[in-house]
C-alpha cells in the first residue's frame, strides 16, 4: 500500500544512511591518508639514512659500492622482530645488501623505481603489515677518480619496509568505531524518524480516522480546521464544504422524500378507505357514483403530483427538449390566461396585461407557457378577491423582463423566500387537494431550462411581484398598451 | 359509542364517517382544528380521531389544549407524518394511539374499538354478562347460546350498557354517547330503543337483563340489585 509514513521513513533513512556512509568513508579516508603520510615521512627518513650510508668508490676499488650501515645498532632494524627491513640492488640487478632478518626470500620489487620515492603496502617477514618505500639513487662518491676515468655513476635501487601494524590497528579501530557509531546513529535515526513522523502525521491520522467515521448521521460534525496544521487546513476546509453540501443534499433529499410520501399518503388513504368502505358495505353510499367521483379526484390529485415531479425532474436533469422559435409574448400570456378565466371571474379577478403587442422572444413556446401558466394560476388562486393581476414587460439591457403582480394577504418576506421550494404552501394543513405546492417549483425548473431567471419579491406587505427575465427581444418594442382580460 | 373525527381531507372524512357510522358509532366530523377543539370540549366523546395538519388549529395544538384542560378522552392521531419523531411527539403530547396514512380500515376500526374498551377499563375483547355474550369485533350477540340479531344502533346501545354494567346510565348519557349532532332526537328515542332491545334480548325463562331505574335511567346486570 502506498503509505506516506513508509515513504518518508524509507526516504529519510536511506538518505541519512547514505550521508552517514559517505561521511564515515570520507573521515576514514582522511585519517588513513594522514596516518600514512606520517608513516611515509618516517619511512622516507629511514630510506634517506640508508641512502646516505651508501658509497661509491672512485679511487681504490673504483666503482665498488658499499653500504656502511650497522643494522644491529640502528633502532628498529633487529633480527628477531624487525620494525624495519631493507634490500638494495645494483643497477645490473645484483643484490647489494639486505636486512639480516629478511631471510632468503627477500623483498619483491614492484617494478622499475624512480628517483622519487614511491610507497606501497607490503607484508613484513612473518606476515605483519608493512609499508614500503622504494627509490633509485646514485650513491655518494668517495675518493678521487683515477685520471682519465669518469666519475662512476652506478645507481642503486633501495626498498625499505617499515612495520605498519600500528597504523593498521589504528585504522581498524577507526573502522570499527565508525561502524558502531554509524549503526547507533542509524538506529537512533530510525527511532527518531518514527517518533517524529508519528507526531507530525498525527493530525493526518486523526483526520483520516474522523473521515472514516463519517456517516449520514454525522455529516453535521465538521473537521476542526482551526486546530489542523497549516498544510491540512485547505483540505479540511474543502472537506467541510463538501460535508456541508452533502448534508444539505441529504437533507434536501430527505425532506423531498418525506414531502412526496406525505403528499401521496393522503390521496392514497382516501382511495384505500373509499375502496374498503365500498367493499365492506357494497349496498351503501360508498358504492354510489359520488364515491367514484371521489376516487377519480384522489387519483387526479396523485397524477398531478407525479406529473409535476416528473416534469421538474426532466427539466433539472436536462432531458427536457427545448425547441426555440419566435414567440409573441402577449399572445402567450392571453393563451395561458384562457383556462383560468372562469376561475378568475368567479373570484372577480381581472387581468391587466400591459405587454406590448410586438414583444417577441426566441424561446420554447411550451416551456415558457408552463412558466406563465403556473404564475398566473398562482395569482388567480391566492390573490384576494376583486383584485387585479397585472402583467407587464420592459426591456432593460436588451432583455425582456416580464412581471406578474398581484395583491396578497398574510404573506411575509420569509414566505417569499420559500416560494420556489417544492411542496411549500403557506397553509401547512394542505387541506386543499387541488394544490400540491409544486407549481412554482415547476415554473422555476422550466425557466432555468430556458436559461431564464425566475424571482419573486414582496414589494409591500400587500403586493408581490414574480419576475421572469426572458430571452433577448427579437421584435420591436412598442408602447405598452392595456389589454382587457382574455376571459 | 360516539366519535369525533377531525380530518381536513373532505373525501377521507366522508368515507371514514360512513365507515364509523356503519360500524355503529355516532360520528361528528369536522375538517377544522378550531371547530374540532370546540366539539371535543362541548361533547363527551368516547374517542377522538384527530388529523395533525389541520387548518385553523393543528392537531397537536388541539391535543395539547384538550389535555391541558383536563379532558381525558381517548385520542387517536391519524396522520401522514410517519417519522419516529412525529409518533413520539404525538404520543408524548397525550395521544393514546397513532396511525399513519394510508391505513387499513379494519385496523382503524380495531384501534378505535380498543380505545373505546380502554375508556371503560375493559380489556377483554368479549363481554360476558350472565348468559349474554357480546363480541364487539364481530358485532355478534348471543343470549343463552342463541344468536340475537341487532341493528348497528341497537348493538351500540347494548355495548354501551354492557361496558357500564352494574351502573345506572341516564337517558342523557345514552343520547350523548350514541347519537351524533345530526340525529333528530325525539323525547322518547332512548326509551323506544331500550324497549326494542329488551324485546330482542328476551329469552324464554331467562331473567331480564336491562332494568329501569325510575327517574334515573337504565342498568344492565344479570339480576336486579
Amino acid at each position: 500500500m502506498n503509505s506516506i509514513r513508509r515513504q518518508l521513513t524509507t526516504g529519510l533513512l536511506a538518505g541519512f544512511g547514505l550521508l552517514l556512509a559517505g561521511g564515515g568513508t570520507a573521515l576514514y579516508g582522511f585519517v588513513r591518508a594522514a596516518l600514512l603520510r606520517e608513516l611515509d615521512g618516517a619511512l622516507h627518513l629511514k630510506a634517506a639514512a640508508l641512502l646516505s650510508a651508501t658509497k661509491q668508490h672512485q679511487g681504490k676499488n673504483y666503482g665498488r659500492i658499499d653500504l656502511e650501515f650497522r643494522e644491529r645498532a640502528t633502532p628498529g632494524f633487529t633480527v628477531l622482530e624487525p620494525d624495519t627491513v631493507f634490500q638494495c640492488w645494483r643497477a645490473d640487478g645484483t643484490e647489494l645488501d639486505r636486512s639480516e632478518s629478511l631471510g632468503p626470500a627477500g623483498l619483491a620489487r614492484p617494478g622499475p623505481l624512480g628517483e622519487r620515492p614511491v610507497f606501497w603496502d607490503t607484508p613484513l617477514p612473518g606476515g605483519r603489515p608493512g609499508r614500503a618505500a622504494g627509490l633509485r639513487f646514485t650513491p655518494r662518491a668517495v675518493g678521487k677518480a683515477p685520471p682519465g676515468e669518469a666519475q662512476p655513476q652506478q645507481q642503486v635501487e633501495l626498498i625499505v619496509v617499515v612495520d605498519a601494524g600500528e597504523v593498521a590497528r589504528a585504522l581498524g579501530t577507526l573502522r570499527l568505531g565508525l561502524l558502531l557509531a554509524g549503526g547507533g546513529v542509524l538506529l537512533g535515526t530510525v527511532l527518531l524518524v518514527n517518533a517524529t513522523l508519528r507526531r507530525g502525521l498525527r493530525p493526518l491520522d486523526d483526520m483520516a480516522a474522523q473521515a472514516a467515521r463519517i456517516e449520514v448521521s454525522t455529516l453535521d460534525r465538521p473537521f476542526a480546521v482551526a486546530q489542523l496544521p497549516a498544510e491540512l487546513r485547505p483540505i479540511g476546509a474543502r472537506l467541510n464544504e463538501s460535508l456541508a453540501r452533502l448534508a444539505e443534499a441529504f437533507e434536501h433529499e430527505r425532506r423531498f422524500s418525506a414531502d412526496v410520501a406525505h403528499e401521496l399518503r393522503t390521496p392514497l388513504a382516501e382511495l384505500r378507505s373509499l375502496a374498503e368502505v365500498a367493499l365492506r358495505w357494497p349496498e351503501g353510499e360508498a358504492a354510489r357514483p359520488a364515491a367514484w367521483q371521489d376516487v377519480r379526484d384522489a387519483a387526479c390529485q396523485m397524477e398531478a403530483i407525479v406529473n409535476s415531479l416528473l416534469a421538474i425532474a426532466r427539466c433539472e436533469s436536462g432531458r427536457q427538449p427545448v425547441r426555440r422559435e419566435p414567440v409573441r409574448l402577449r399572445g402567450l400570456v392571453e393563451e395561458r390566461w384562457m383556462p383560468l378565466a372562469a376561475k378568475a371571474r368567479a373570484r372577480a379577478l381581472a387581468l391587466d396585461c400591459a405587454v406590448p403587442d410586438a414583444a417577441m422572444v426566441e424561446t420554447d413556446r411550451a416551456l415558457l407557457g408552463v412558466v406563465l401558466a403556473n404564475l398566473l394560476a398562482n395569482a388567480v388562486d391566492y390573490a384576494p378577491e376583486r383584485g387585479v393581476i397585472r402583467v407587464t414587460a420592459d426591456t432593460p439591457g436588451g432583455r425582456l423582463h416580464l412581471r406578474v403582480q398581484n395583491a396578497v394577504t398574510g404573506l411575509t418576506a420569509a414566505d417569499v423566500e420559500k416560494f420556489f421550494r417544492r411542496f411549500w404552501r403557506k397553509d401547512a394543513a394542505r387541506t386543499d387537494g387541488a394544490h400540491s405546492g409544486l407549481g412554482l417549483s415547476l415554473a422555476r425548473a422550466a425557466a432555468r431550462t430556458l436559461d431564464l431567471e425566475l424571482t419573486a419579491r414582496l414589494e409591500t406587505e400587500s403586493r408581490r411581484t414574480v419576475s421572469v427575465a426572458t430571452a433577448p427581444v427579437t421584435g420591436e418594442k412598442e408602447k405598452a398598451g392595456d389589454c382587457s382580460p382574455a376571459s | 359509542m360516539r366519535l369525533l373525527l377531525v380530518e381536513d381531507s373532505e373525501r377521507l372524512r366522508r368515507s371514514l364517517a360512513t365507515a364509523f357510522k356503519r360500524s355503529g358509532y355516532a360520528v361528528d366530523a369536522t375538517g377544522d382544528g378550531c371547530e374540532g377543539l370546540w366539539l371535543a370540549e362541548a361533547n363527551d366523546y368516547d374517542v377522538v380521531v384527530l388529523d395533525l395538519m389541520l387548518p385553523g388549529l393543528d392537531g397537536l395544538a388541539v391535543l395539547g389544549r384538550l389535555r391541558a384542560r383536563g379532558r381525558d378522552t381517548q385520542i387517536l392521531l391519524l396522520t401522514a407524518r410517519d417519522t419516529v419523531e412525529d409518533r413520539v411527539r404525538g404520543l408524548r403530547e397525550g395521544a393514546d394511539d397513532y396511525l399513519v396514512k394510508p391505513f387499513a380500515l379494519e385496523e382503524l376500526l380495531a384501534r378505535v374499538q380498543a380505545l373505546c374498551r380502554r375508556s371503560y377499563r375493559q380489556k377483554r375483547p368479549r363481554l360476558l354478562i350472565g348468559d349474554l355474550e357480546l363480541d364487539p369485533a364481530a358485532r355478534r350477540v348471543r343470549r343463552a347460546g342463541q344468536p340475537v340479531e341487532l341493528t348497528a344502533r341497537e348493538f351500540a346501545l347494548l355495548e354501551y350498557l354492557a361496558l357500564r354494567r352494574g351502573t345506572v346510565v341516564s337517558r342523557q348519557e345514552i343520547e350523548a354517547h350514541l347519537y351524533d349532532d345530526q340525529a333528530d332526537l325525539m323525547s322518547n328515542v332512548v326509551d323506544s330503543a331500550v324497549c326494542v332491545l329488551r324485546r330482542k334480548l328476551a329469552a324464554p325463562g331467562a331473567p331480564p337483563l336491562i332494568h329501569t331505574r325510575r327517574g334515573l335511567g337504565y342498568v344492565l346486570e344479570p339480576e336486579a340489585a
